[in-house]
């Protein structure tokens, strides 16, 4: 992997608050699931790096409330 | 009166059944008529149901028949005039207008015919399974949904709108469309049939549609989750069967191929266009593939995107359309080449004309980019497509899944750190509060490449000692149909961008009745001028783009715009709720998609679109009349004299003693005093009366009035032919068209001017608010009886030759099939109708005083081709006449 390479592994792991290593195993989980443009291997890892993580990071918004306004009233 | 028959189709499961009718008999009309179909259920079942025998009729199958078999039973069961309401016995009822809310979305227009509504699953699961759905023709995967996702119920899908394909786990269906179309196909047994049901209706000119103001519940599958197995051969067998009939007239219905090459990830507007927009045109008949212009990871989050990221890419399509935030590096490779575009500046750079050019149209969203364009060089074609938002999601009945009480909420969300400007944001929301004020900035920060640097401003103004709350949320992603909760979570949608490039977030926020504080600048301009708070602003070099400039906006202004939020926080919201829906209405991504498609189509790039077939009428239909006549007219038109006409004839418009008399009208009004009484309450409980038509109601007060005119009908059925007459009814009867067996309306029309005087003589109405009144009743009586059988009398023609005019309504009623009229006797009618009856008549100069669409419906009456239109007309905004813009 180039320095580079590296650099902007190690900062979009920070990002997500993941190791690179957990990073990387997350890029290859999603490359066995099919996305259909994604290559098998390292590339994909690489792939996941020129991507905003809205795959992986992605939640209900519902639940994003919860934790941000825990005391806010649920609407119904 | 009719009604409609609920057919309940049960095999074993008897706690699932047991559940479905508790619910069911604790929701529906005590009136509602019940049949439950057993499908030879071989456990409790048929003991049980003995104590539902009261309220329910039970027809027990001798063996299991399967879906259609079961459900044709019941229909054939049902009273032959009767609507049929299909319905799993996995259902739970949690709504109780749930069937009166069908009954509005399945009469609203003449060719609605089946109606499905929004399902969830069953216990407390909040995602959608069911929305409306559509079937793609490469694998018959049927979609539940028009993303093809189970979506979490954030309130979307709220209207009642068209869909390819309805569910039937719940299916409305108006006992007209079984006569123009039959039954469910027995080819089927179970799975398939309602989407083959749904397809030969629009194969007929019957739309199915989902009523988004019913919400029930559905436990998936469970008639049949205890053999998976046996499912699976179920829905192999009808899919051959639905291929074998429709796969290769799904896949003629495409008109050509387009490549969309764009993203799925950013930046977010583009990444939206395609989610939105792909499938939108794929809908519309384009066989649409996609390709990444970077490499990413797919994020399609739309099933049609994805299917057209699966496919393999045209080697040479009809179109190729290019829509991403840079312009194209490389040749774009299509027969036509198109690109929706659009930048952040003033004037795009150069190079973007140089490349751009390659095109053979250049598609803005708007002037000032279109003006950005030309500026720059290009002087290749450039069109103007509008980009609107979807409708669906964003309106102001999106659900929040939470909100804070005791602070205003500011959202903003921010992308990239010099476009989006969050520093200055955070800036002005700095100087305008302090840490005690009851307010929170709230800025989502999409992912992306200028996430820390953004992060980093954002909490350095957030730690600033005395600094109001500001909360970022940063390395969070969720579903891009879930930002309307987000908005809706907000009290006011702030923007700080430099940028003049399309956003969708301001558009939505005024869609969701948000008050929008932003600049009024670039694609964002008209919009924040008529429907938002302007901040002011100057134009700056954007450092990146050398000689570019873009709008920077003023901190202090922006700050007393923020405060000014606050202070007239209630102020500002109600405006925004109230002008949400139009602007919603005027900004439909529908009609972006719409006028997309005409650009891309301009010049034959692609084949003829097949021709639609013509949308269904009931009239059409070779069957007898019901024997139920409603007149209709505006108040002072001769609906008294025709009601008395009729009576001459032979029509029963109740006993005597129950019919109005008054001195305006002294040979009486033809009127029933308690349908006459429910019209006014209902006016009343809408907040109008005769004069001040009402635009809406609440829906109880909706149900209250059929429920009232329904006891009046049935008063009147055991003597057909009967009629009923009351002018207010040109405004109501839409409502009671559930109620009613294949009526004959009679139209009583009368010279506006006449109308007008005869108001001015009883009522001292003003001559314009007079005429606005009768064009928003006679428009409304005709929408309220289009595509049914209808007559029309003339006031004049029947004053002047009352035998004639007598003689030829009844030369009408009898070859629309009404029976049991007496034909009419030259001196009862001569008895009835005496030349002085009419109050005064106008000069034809007189009409002059009408507005165009007065005259133009005036026009359509005087040579009747009003009778023949197939089109509801739209209720223009008149002069005091409280009519809105309305269609059916």
């Amino acid at each position: 992997m180039s320095r580079e390479a590296a650099r902007r592994l190690a900062a979009a792991a920070r990002r997500r608050e993941l190791t690179p290593r957990q990073l990387l195993a997350l890029a290859m989980q999603h490359c066995e699931g099919g996305a259909p443009l994604l290559r098998p291997g390292a590339d994909a890892a690489a792939d996941l790096l020129l991507t905003p993580p809205a795959r992986y990071a992605r939640d209900d918004l519902p639940r994003l409330l919860d934790r941000l306004w825990p005391d806010a009233p649920r609407e119904p | 009166m009719r009604g409609a028959t609920l057919i309940v189709l049960a095999w074993n499961q008897w706690p699932l059944t047991q559940r479905c009718l508790d619910s069911l008999l604790a929701s529906a009309p005590a009136e509602a008529s019940i049949l439950v179909v057993d499908n030879g259920s071989t456990d409790q079942t048929p003991q049980a149901i003995g104590a539902y025998a009261d309220r329910l009729r039970y027809l027990r199958l001798p063996e299991n028949l399967g879906f259609v078999r079961g459900m044709n039973a019941g229909i054939a069961a049902a009273p032959a005039d009767d609507d049929v309401v299909l319905l799993n016995n996995d259902l739970v009822f949690t709504q109780a207008d749930w069937l009166d809310r069908l009954r509005d979305a399945a009469y609203a227009a003449p060719e609605h015919g089946i109606v499905g509504c929004r399902l969830l699953g069953g216990g407390e699961d909040d995602r959608l399974f069911h929305t409306g759905g559509f079937i793609e023709p490469e694998q018959l995967w049927g979609q539940q949904s028009e993303s093809g996702l189970q979506e979490l119920d954030i309130g979307q899908y709220a209207r009642t709108r068209r869909v390819q394909a309805v569910a039937f786990a719940l299916a409305y269906i108006r006992r007209d469309c079984i006569d123009r179309i039959g039954v469910l196909d027995e080819a089927f047994h179970s799975y398939y049939e309602d989407t083959d049901y749904c397809l030969r209706a629009a194969e007929a000119g019957i739309a199915s549609v989902v009523a988004g103001a019913v919400t029930l519940r559905h436990v998936q599958h469970g008639s049949t989750q205890d053999d998976g197995g046996f499912r699976a051969r179920l829905w192999q067998d009808s899919r051959r069967a639905f291929a074998a009939r429709w796969q290769d007239r799904l896949g003629a219905a495409y008109r050509g191929t387009v490549l969309w090459q764009g993203t799925t990830a950013e930046p977010a507007a583009h990444a939206q266009l395609a989610r939105k927009l792909v499938g939108r045109l794929d809908a519309r008949g384009l066989r649409m593939a996609y390709a990444p212009v970077r490499r990413e990871l797919l994020d399609a989050q739309d099933f049609r995107l994805e299917l057209a990221a699966r496919r393999t890419l045209p080697a040479r399509p009809d179109a190729a359309l290019y829509c991403a935030a840079e312009p194209p590096r490389q040749a774009l490779v299509g027969r036509r080449r198109f690109a929706l575009a659009f930048g952040d500046w003033d004037r795009v750079p150069a190079a973007w004309a140089e490349r751009y050019a390659q095109c053979d149209r250049l598609i803005v969203p708007d002037r000032f980019q279109a003006q950005a364009f030309a500026s720059a060089g290009y002087d290749r074609p450039i069109d103007v497509v509008p980009l609107g938002i979807d409708r669906d999601y964003f309106h102001a009945g999106a659900r929040a899944p939470r909100r804070p009480a005791d602070r205003t909420v500011f959202l903003s969300v921010v992308e990239h750190l010099q476009r989006d400007a969050p520093g200055l944001l955070v800036a002005a929301f700095a100087a305008a509060f302090d840490a005690g004020d009851p307010v929170e900035l709230l800025i989502h920060v999409r992912p992306g490449d200028d996430e820390p640097a953004i992060r980093a401003t954002i909490e350095r103004a957030a730690a600033a000692p005395g600094a109001p709350r500001i909360t970022a949320v940063f390395g969070w992603a969720f579903p891009a149909q879930q930002r309307a909760a987000l908005i809706a979570a907000a009290d006011v949608v702030v923007s700080a961008q430099r940028g003049a490039g399309w956003q969708p977030l301001a558009f939505e926020a005024v869609a969701c009745g948000r008050p929008l504080v932003a600049p009024a600048y670039g694609s964002q301009q008209d919009l924040v001028e008529r429907y938002g708070h302007a901040v002011e602003y100057r134009m700056v070099s954007d450092p990146s783009q050398r000689g570019a400039l873009w709008a920077e906006v003023d901190v202090e202004a922006l700050a007393a715009r923020l405060r000014e939020a606050l202070e007239r926080r209630e102020t500002w919201a109600a405006q925004a709720l109230a002008q949400a829906e139009a602007f919603a209405a005027a900004h439909d991504l529908d009609a972006s998609a719409d006028r997309l498609l005409e650009r891309l189509a301009d010049g034959g790039t692609f084949a003829a679109a097949r021709m639609a077939p013509a949308p269904f009428r009931p009239a059409e239909l070779q069957r007898p009349a019901g024997d139920q006549i409603v007149v209709l007219g505006m108040h002072r038109s001769g609906t008294s004299s025709v009601g008395g006409l009729l009576a001459t004839l032979g029509a029963w418009p109740g006993p005597d003693e129950r019919l109005l008399r008054g001195p305006d009208n002294p040979k009486g009004h033809y009127e029933h005093t308690e349908l006459h009484m429910a019209c006014v309450r209902r006016l009343a409980a809408a907040g109008g009366d005769w004069k001040q038509p009402p635009d809406t109601a609440p829906a109880a007060t909706i149900d209250a009035f059929r429920r009232e005119a329904a006891a009046v009908l049935d008063t009147l059925e055991p003597r057909r032919p009967w009629f009923v007459k009351e002018p207010r009814l040109c405004l109501l009867v839409r409502e009671l068209l559930p109620l009613l067996t294949r009526p004959v309306f009679v139209h009583v029309v009368r010279d506006p001017v006449e109308v007008a005087e005869s108001l001015a003589r009883r009522d001292g109405m003003p001559r314009h608010q007079a005429l606005a009144l009768w064009e928003r009743y006679t428009v409304e009586a005709f929408n309220a009886s289009l595509g049914q059988p209808r007559v029309l009398v003339d006031y004049a023609a029947l004053v002047d030759a009352p035998f004639d005019t007598a003689r030829r309504l009844h030369e009408d009623l009898i070859a629309l099939g009404v029976s049991g009229l007496a034909a009419p006797q030259a001196e009862r009618v001569a008895d009835w109708i005496e030349p002085g009856l009419r109050h005064g008549r106008s000069h034809p100069a007189a009409l002059d005083v009408l507005t165009p669409s007065q005259r133009a419906l005036h026009a359509a009456i005087a040579d009747r081709s009003i009778l023949t239109e197939r089109d509801a007309r739209p209720l223009p905004i008149a002069r005091d006449g409280r009519s809105a813009l309305r269609a059916s």
